[in-house]
């Protein structure tokens, strides 16, 4: 149940994706996103999610544990899938009954759902994986460092985000500790219907509160012990640098976002067949 | 007579297939008999915690099997079941448990889940808490009023309560005063001689072991490396310090007599047993 929480897990491995500049990852993270969003035909659809297989399989992260970062919205997916299949109408009608239509054009709309959700969690959980926290949120704040202008505490709001993220593993520990220790009391964690698995939850949540607060005022004190003040204008242990390869990665997804516009835009090829505009 | 906990060959590995791939608990072999009273001590990381939790079947073993009266422990989801209130754990730092709105319903949680019936678990509730010493002021009281002390003991209950054949205490006795400590430690070998349960006591600590128990089981990096009587396995302290454990303060001292040319003899592991060997020697 914990475990399938994959939000700033970290999986080392020395790929070219590992050694991206974190910034140049982030970027290209949202510029994929909202990629994503501008596929509106079957091609560059299919494009797109090769580049996304194409992706994890450069980032030598396990296809295992790519899948379990979907695995807690898959049911969200099909959900709202069947949804689409049998509301939507519009296109060719393939069967009628009812109340429920299947029609080609809810078919294309749920399969375009389903790759883009499906899409966006890899690609977001793969910068997680392939990046540290601390590189992470350390890239955030570099990116953010303009807002800086506008008086906004850049630093702090990157700290704050860079303990958040630390304290997962810790709060995911503590959670197997509590549920093992009131297991071993007998506490049953998997029958009964919703109600009594909510309630079989008050023996975890209780103590997890209670040590999260403990640990905030700890934290707290073991800062102002070490005279922590707002860190602006400190220099950095680890410098980033951003190399020939981010360059490269820079130039190729910009002509791999160029040919997509091209595609669901530029008239002289939507305008063929092969591109039939679905949606 | 069958031993009341029997491990055999058991192994465990964690994040099996990943890079960081470790090797837990290593083919361990070892029997427990009724009402004895085991000290398991090894380095941090020994696997230790890690063995212990297959006791009570929390944890499946990669291979292996555990048998409690000579019966598999992850025969079926419901001998599983069982198997935690035949063996009571009580965790490192138990007060992170507690959970309840008052300490009476806190205790009463592993009884209830057992759906005992109200009366045997009143029952049990009041035993247990006698037995380490809580008053029945603190019983209305929310258990996060009592003091450190008082919560490890309240926990400890928590775990007694349920009347478990062999109770496994894991650290007892970690980040206690003196005072605590020596409270815990008569509490669990009186808890052994009144009700004839096994127990077995978690420790890094060897004065604590060397005080309590009659048995010891030493690990070191997911296998067991001795098992016998206290005095017998306290003896190979080469040994035994190799693996990064300290013999008892007072065997070192007498090590170190002899060493300095008195004549004593080196088998002494607790204060008072040291007391009574120096006064034999200022009596010569």
């Amino acid at each position: 149940m914990v475990k399938d929480i994959t939000i700033g897990q970290y999986f080392p491995s020395d790929s070219i994706i590992h050694r991206l500049d974190p910034r140049v990852k982030i970027v290209l993270t949202l510029v994929l996103i909202v990629c994503i969003f501008i596929c509106k035909n079957i091609p560059s659809l299919l494009a797109f999610v090769l580049i996304t297989a194409l992706l994890v399989l450069v980032s030598k992260v396990p296809l295992k544990m790519v899948l379990k970062s979907i695995k807690p919205i898959a049911i969200v997916i099909l959900f709202t899938s069947l949804l689409n299949i049998f509301y939507i109408r519009g296109g060719t009608v393939f069967f009628e009954w009812k109340f429920i239509h299947i029609t080609s054009k809810g078919l294309f709309t749920a399969l375009f759902m389903a790759a883009r959700v499906i899409c966006l969690v890899v690609i977001s959980s793969l910068l997680t994986y392939t990046t540290t926290p601390t590189m992470l949120t350390d890239a955030i704040e570099r990116l953010l460092s303009p807002l800086k202008i506008f008086k906004i505490p850049v630093h702090t709001l990157s700290m704050m985000m860079t303990l958040a993220l630390r304290f997962i593993p810790v709060l995911i520990d503590e959670i197997d500790r509590i549920t093992n220790a009131q297991k071993a009391r007998g506490a049953d964690f998997e029958t009964g219907g919703l109600i009594k698995k909510a309630q079989a939850m008050i023996p975890i949540i209780v103590p997890l509160f209670i040590s999260s607060i403990k640990h905030a005022y700890e934290l707290a004190d073991a800062m102002d012990c070490r005279c922590y003040t707002d860190g602006s204008g400190r220099t950095r242990m680890k410098q980033m640098k951003t190399k020939a390869s981010d360059y490269a990665a820079l130039f190729v997804s910009l002509v791999f976002v160029t040919a997509l516009i091209l595609c669901n835009y530029a008239p002289f090829i939507t305008g063929l067949t092969f591109f039939n505009t679905v949606i | 007579m069958t031993p009341v906990i029997s491990v055999q060959n058991l192994n465990y590995i964690y994040n099996v297939g990943l890079p960081n791939e470790v090797r837990a608990v290593e083919n361990v072999s070892f029997d427990i008999g009724h009402g004895e009273l085991i000290g398991l001590i090894g380095h941090t990381g020994s696997g230790k915690s890690t063995l212990v939790q297959h006791l009570n079947g929390l944890l499946k073993p990669s291979s292996g099997d555990v048998l409690l009266d000579g019966k598999s422990i992850f025969e079926s989801k419901s001998t599983i079941h069982e198997a935690k209130f035949k063996v009571g754990l009580c965790f490192q730092y138990p007060e992170y448990q507690l959970f309840e709105e008052t300490v009476e319903k806190d205790i009463a949680f592993g009884p209830t889940n057992m759906k005992l019936d109200k009366e045997e678990i009143v029952r049990r509730v009041v035993k247990a808490a006698s037995f380490v010493g809580l008053k029945p002021e603190h019983m209305k009281k929310s258990p996060f009023e009592l003091s450190g002390g008082e919560k490890r003991r309240a926990a400890i209950a928590g775990v007694m309560a349920m009347e478990p054949q062999v109770l496994i205490l894991d650290e007892p006795t970690a980040g206690l005063d003196p005072n605590g400590r020596d409270k815990i430690l008569n509490m669990v070998k009186l808890y052994r001689d009144t009700t004839g349960c096994t127990v077995i006591l978690v420790s890094h600590s060897m004065e604590d072991v060397a005080k309590t128990c009659d048995k010891v089981l030493v690990m070191n990096k997911g296998c067991v490396e001795m098992f016998g009587k206290t005095d017998d396995v306290f003896c190979r302290y080469e040994e035994l310090s190799s693996m990064g454990l300290n013999v008892p303060q007072v065997s070192r001292i007498f090590s170190l007599l002899k060493k300095g040319g008195l004549n004593v003899n080196t088998e002494v592991f607790t204060v008072e047993a040291g007391v009574n060997e120096l006064l034999k020697i200022l009596k010569r």
